[in-house]
């Protein structure tokens, strides 16, 4: 296991507002362990002992700190169709009055499918779950099932999932509406629907579709694309953002009003 | 499914995890770890009817499946409470330590920050474990809702970092297994009473499924910084098969952080 793990940790909490405020760009390293080299897998995607494609396994994936960009293994939309709104709560956004991933909460579900770090896949038949690296969070999809009724609105939201002949995919809603969809602000409301498409088209590569449905901030549904690719010789790393984040315990640093 | 009715649960922990050590009321209703709860409130994954039971199911590869939900069985408040006299055999270091705790009111309890609390603590919400044949996962609900990955394909590392979690390999015995953890820093506590380890813990965890309704898991501490012999403690939980772990933000609105003072 390498140090990097380290320099991310205090990259990111020290210095995520400030430097996206500046429009550099922080670089983050991916965590290359000690494991001997496997072969690396080629040709179609495998399968489940159920059929299904087998999406497990832990994924590098373009970071996307703004949706609106496009780059490499990344297709973003270039003009977001605000409402009035919506371009309002855009342009008041401001992270130098503080963000609230600087008071470690989640970055909830969008931003952690965009943050730089890898994600492992876990995959059952009833179940898929997302493992972050970012904060070492989590996300558990239930296939097959309705959204809960009158369950209380989540950072990460509540997903229901289901294939669509070889396309895993996520409907999620209810969300609390505290978070942002990437790291450079684009506002949503707690209106936000929210459609992921996995599809593993070989073995090396899931190609990832996302659509943003949010009616109180946009006037139409937006998509982004990209490639994840399998890397079968790296493993997820410890991440603690609360970790020696001094300027949360000390109370020099709130999270923004809600 | 009553999310609010979860949620109070978090503030109940959150709120008096520190307050109740002060007062030496026991908080544990439950056997043998015990749960927080108010008194006369059962959580609510525990009013689930019993789950079926019968053999332990298997996976495709023959081994006892260990994936599911399960409710906390831990000892939350102290691990030590069930241990016989003689067990617990603390270095003077760590009594020290522990005394310091005990008479500061678990005001550092790493956890009311919101820190991770390591691979041998265990808190009273619902974990799910998701098995493979090469790496084994724990979801908790609580425990900063984070995740451990046991891995099945390797050994340790040698150059390992200490962190909040260490480093897990897991083999099987039998029908159990084993796992063994090194590599974790010292800065957990193993309850909320404070007793200590040091950088040199090494935790061995022996999960079985006796039966299709249950886990068991055998914890083995052996520090030799801390404690002058190993110990261990069995924790058994029940299976949740119609729950879902719920989302927990410990770092929402922890407002007590600054009221923590001790004494």
């Amino acid at each position: 296991m390498s140090t990097t793990v380290i320099p991310i940790v205090a990259l990111s909490i020290a210095f995520l507002a400030p430097v996206l405020a500046f429009g550099q760009s922080p670089v983050f390293v991916g965590d290359l362990t000690p494991k001997p080299a496997s072969p690396v897998p080629a040709g179609p995607a495998p399968r489940t002992p159920d059929g299904k494609p087998d999406l497990s396994g832990l994924w590098q994936r373009p970071y996307v700190p703004d949706m609106t960009k496009t780059t490499k293994d990344q297709q973003g939309t270039a003009e977001l169709p605000f409402t009035a709104d919506g371009l309002k709560a855009w342009k008041s956004y401001d992270a130098a009055n503080g963000d609230y991933t600087g008071s470690c909460l989640p970055f909830g579900l969008l931003r952690s499918m965009n943050s730089p770090d890898p994600i492992q896949i876990m995959q059952s038949p009833a179940y898929v779950a997302p493992l972050y690296e970012q904060n070492t969070w989590f996300h558990v999809i239930p296939i097959g099932k309705k959204h809960r009724e009158g369950a209380t609105p989540t950072w990460f939201g509540d997903s229901a999932g289901h294939w669509e002949g070889d396309t895993f995919v996520v409907d999620t809603v209810n969300f609390n509406g505290r978070t942002r969809l990437d790291t450079i602000g684009h506002p949503h409301s707690d209106a936000l629907r929210v459609m992921e498409r996995f599809t593993r088209t070989d073995a090396m590569h899931i190609a990832y579709e996302v659509t943003i449905d949010d009616p109180k901030i946009f006037t139409r549904p937006w998509t982004n694309q990209r490639i994840f690719t399998l890397r079968p010789d790296w493993e997820i790393m410890e991440y603690s953002c609360e970790e020696n984040n001094k300027d949360l315990y000390e109370g020099h640093l709130k999270p923004p009003p809600r | 499914m009553n999310t609010d009715k979860n949620f109070s649960y978090i503030c109940v922990y959150l709120c008096l995890s520190a307050a109740i050590p002060v007062f030496g009321q026991s908080p544990d209703l439950g056997a043998p770890g015990g749960i927080i709860l108010r008194p006369g409130e059962q959580r609510p994954e525990l009013q689930q009817p019993a789950p079926a039971n019968g053999p332990a199911p298997r996976t495709a590869d023959g081994k006892p499946d260990l994936s599911g939900i399960w409710a906390a069985a831990g000892y939350t408040t102290d691990i030590t409470k069930d241990l016989k006299p003689g067990e617990l055999s603390m270095t003077p270091w760590a009594e020290a330590l522990y005394l310091q705790r005990r008479a500061n009111q678990s005001k550092d309890d790493p956890e009311g920050l919101c820190l991770p609390e390591g691979a041998a603590r265990h808190d009273p919400y619902p974990f799910k474990t998701i098995q493979t044949p090469k790496l084994i996962v724990i979801l908790y609900e609580g425990n900063v809702h984070s995740y451990r990955q046991i891995f099945l394909d390797r050994g340790h590392p040698k150059d390992l970092d200490k962190n909040w979690w260490g480093d897990s390999i897991g083999h099987w015995e039998g029908n159990a297994l084993v796992v063994d953890t090194v590599g974790l820093n010292d800065r957990t506590w193993l309850d909320q009473v404070g007793h200590p380890h040091s950088d040199q813990l090494h935790v061995t965890e022996r999960y079985t499924r006796p039966d299709a309704g249950h886990i068991s898991l055998r914890i083995t501490i052996d520090d030799p910084i801390a404690y002058t012999h190993p110990w261990s403690v069995t924790e058994v939980s029940r299976a949740l098969p119609n729950w879902e772990i719920h989302e927990y933000v410990c770092n929402e609105n922890n407002k007590d952080v600054q009221h923590l003072v001790g004494k």
